[in-house]
């Protein structure tokens, strides 16, 4: 993957940077908004990093540019602040995620993954499939090993999106967001609880587990082997 | 007031310009009307002379000449010779009779104006005639002198003239008294705004009681004030608090990092010491993330966005959400929609979630294995009310009031790692909908209620 990360702050970008490098991707930094948005438009990437508060053009800004040059490169804006506005401003600017800071470099990997998957993926499915687990979008039914699954409907969405997603990790608050529209962060184990209801249900009667907790990070749903 | 100031002052500009108008109005009139007099008056002279014409052209018939001539000195007679002209001229070119003597030919038949020297008058007046030639024998010129207005042209002048005096006056003291008033007003606004900007933040605009549109600029100057002020103390109020509640585990992240450092000089593993500093920085952080949010909501910027949210249906996301979190905390949990139809009120649903949750939340937190967290929303006529209630340890009911201050927590839940701010946003989210929150002993336990505007849906059609 070819990335670029327009971050002023040094400390931020070469840990960004030295974080996607030993994941085997090339990540290259600009420190100002305009050279930012220069690299953006001429440069190919697959995904681009954008600091909310820039020098010389803001990211709000440089992604507002970036869109109106018909660039459709998937943009995540890095955050200060966890402002409700901020965050809509910035997705109704044309950016594609947000991530608050401080944030863990594994949180950003799993979105900048999740961003090349969404824009590659096939716009129209009607089944997923998952090693022998399988979900029928239309008739909104699980199986797996040729045995109905009965899902709850939050279960029903919580499985589609690990499915979705499958191989790579989701975050707890990508699953918040992406399940449950929760955007802030709640107090309670919400999401281990649903996903411990969803193993007991998917995993526990079939031996072989699917769904894996990857420590300090977040879930993946991955056919064994 | 220094002249450049009063030039630059709106009400002296509009005074200034309502004197001008009103002088250039009342000149106006004066002039339309003196010379629609003039025009009166020419008209009323010329008809008198066609008229003496006239009765000197019928003399005539009767006698010839000589009657014309007789008639015409009795004309001269009675007009003693003033202002008027009178000639007869023969067909031979002699003078018949009139009271002058030389009769130049450039007067051409009909109306003309002449020179009284072409008349061998002196005086250099000017003279209205009428030339025309009677039975085909006898040239007959009747003339007036050219007046100056006579006396009713001078009273409507005259009167012209004081109404122009009067009018001046009026708009300059009229004006000034007008411009001096608005001034005042205007100079209370800006005293106003000159001591909000020196940072008195409590100075208000004072208000007339009169309802006009100086009165309405200052009550809107006034409201922006009011929410300027409170923004300003909101700020003050979320620096307060983070200086209280960020200092402590500020400090205790020192201390971890220092315990880190000396362990590692002593060569021993430091992995526990960084992990609690981890944790640390990650309360420090949810606790400014919930600061910035409740500024954020008490700044009321998020009313502009609100739509109709269904409560039925954020009460079954709840209901989705929270159900097996409790039953994995040992509680039970329960969810009661309205009887009626839906149940709309305008808001912003995630922030009506985030309150909703924390409510919850703050139940399963503190209520012991075996309590049960009954939620419901009931509506009635003009108002719905959703309610978390569980039959936990609750919370006093003279602590009531204090729980929705931030940062406040009862002294047992102290150390239970919350950030003290779960209320608080509560109460931001309940007042930016203008609901109203109730807290209720539900013996035992806690009930917090929050009242809302039911939203009405328009008739179908």
């Amino acid at each position: 993957m070819h990335l670029l990360l327009i971050e002023d702050d040094k400390k931020t970008s070469s840990h960004v940077a030295q974080g996607f490098q030993e994941k085997g991707h090339v990540c290259d930094v600009v420190e100002d908004g305009k050279a930012g948005l220069e690299e953006a438009v001429h440069g190919s990437y697959d995904v681009i990093i954008v600091d909310r508060m820039l020098p010389t053009l803001d990211g709000l800004s440089l992604v507002k540019a970036l869109r109106a040059a018909n660039s459709i490169v998937p943009v995540i804006y890095l955050t200060a602040i966890d402002g409700i506005d901020d965050r809509v401003a910035g997705l109704e600017a044309g950016a594609d995620d947000y991530l608050t800071k401080p944030f863990a470099f594994s949180e950003l990997a799993a979105r900048v993954k999740a961003l090349t998957r969404r824009h590659a993926a096939p716009a129209k499915v009607t089944t997923l499939q998952v090693a022998d687990l399988e979900m029928d979008l239309v008739k909104r039914s699980v199986k797996r090993a040729g045995r109905n699954i009965v899902l709850q409907t939050r279960e029903f969405l919580l499985l589609e999106v690990l499915m979705r997603a499958a191989g790579q990790v989701l975050t707890r608050n990508m699953l918040l967001e992406q399940v449950w529209d929760i955007h802030f962060d709640p107090k309670t184990s919400i999401v281990e609880t649903h996903i411990s209801r969803l193993r007991a249900k998917i995993d526990k009667p079939f031996g072989e587990p699917l769904l894996h907790t990857v420590r300090s990070c977040g879930y993946t749903l991955r056919a064994p082997g | 007031m220094r002249p450049a100031r009063l030039l630059h002052s709106t009400a002296i500009r509009m005074a200034l310009t309502y004197a001008v108008l009103s002088t250039v109005s009342v000149f106006l009139a004066g002039a339309t009307a003196s010379q629609l007099l003039k025009w009166q008056l020419f008209n009323h002279r010329d008809h008198d002379i066609h008229n003496v014409y006239t009765a000197l052209e019928n003399s005539y018939g009767h006698g010839g000449a000589t009657n014309l001539v007789n008639t015409l000195h009795a004309y001269i007679q009675e007009t003693l010779g003033h202002n008027w002209l009178f000639i007869a001229i023969g067909p031979g070119g002699q003078v018949l009779g009139g009271n002058v003597h030389a009769l130049s030919l450039a007067i051409t038949p009909g109306w003309s104006s002449v020179d009284g020297a072409q008349l061998g008058l002196t005086g250099g007046r000017r003279y209205r005639v009428y030339s025309g030639i009677v039975r085909n024998k006898v040239r007959l010129v009747v003339g007036m002198k050219f007046q100056q207005l006579g006396y009713l042209g001078r009273l409507v002048q005259t009167s012209f003239e004081w109404a122009f005096v009067v009018a001046v006056l009026l708009a300059v003291v009229g004006g000034s008294l007008i411009a001096h008033r608005m001034q005042r007003r205007f100079d209370a606004v800006r005293e106003t705004m000159d001591r909000v900007s020196r940072g008195e933040l409590a100075a208000r605009v004072p208000l007339s009681g009169r309802n006009d549109d100086i009165e309405q600029l200052s009550g809107d100057l006034n409201s922006a004030l009011d929410r300027l002020a409170a923004s300003v103390e909101t700020m003050q109020q979320v620096s307060a608090d983070i200086a209280h509640d960020l200092k402590t585990p500020l400090s205790r992240l020192k201390m971890t990092i220092a315990e880190a450092l000396d362990k590692q000089e002593r060569s021993q593993p430091v992995a526990a010491e960084l992990e609690s500093a981890a944790a640390e920085v990650d309360q420090v952080n949810r606790t400014f993330n919930a600061l910035l949010r409740i500024a954020q909501i008490e700044a009321g910027a998020r009313k502009t966005a609100f739509k109709p949210v269904d409560i039925s249906a954020l009460l079954t996301m709840m209901d989705e959400v929270y159900r097996e979190v409790a039953r994995d905390a040992g509680q039970s949990f329960s969810v009661a929609l309205p009887a009626t139809a839906k149940a709309d009120i305008m808001g912003d649903r995630e922030l009506l979630m985030q309150m909703l949750s924390n409510l919850i939340e703050n139940s399963i937190r503190y209520c012991p294995a075996g309590s049960s967290i009954h939620c419901s929303a009931t509506a009635h006529d003009d108002t719905v009310r959703v309610t978390v209630a569980d039959n936990g340890p609750g919370i006093p009911e003279n602590e009531h009031e204090r729980v929705l201050r931030r940062f406040y927590r009862l002294e047992k839940s102290r150390t239970s790692g919350g950030t003290g701010l779960g209320l608080s946003l509560v109460k931001a989210v309940a007042d930016l909908h203008d609901a109203e929150l109730r807290l209720d002993s539900a013996h035992p336990g806690l009930m917090v209620s929050a009242i809302f505007a039911r939203r009405r849906r328009p008739v179908a059609t």
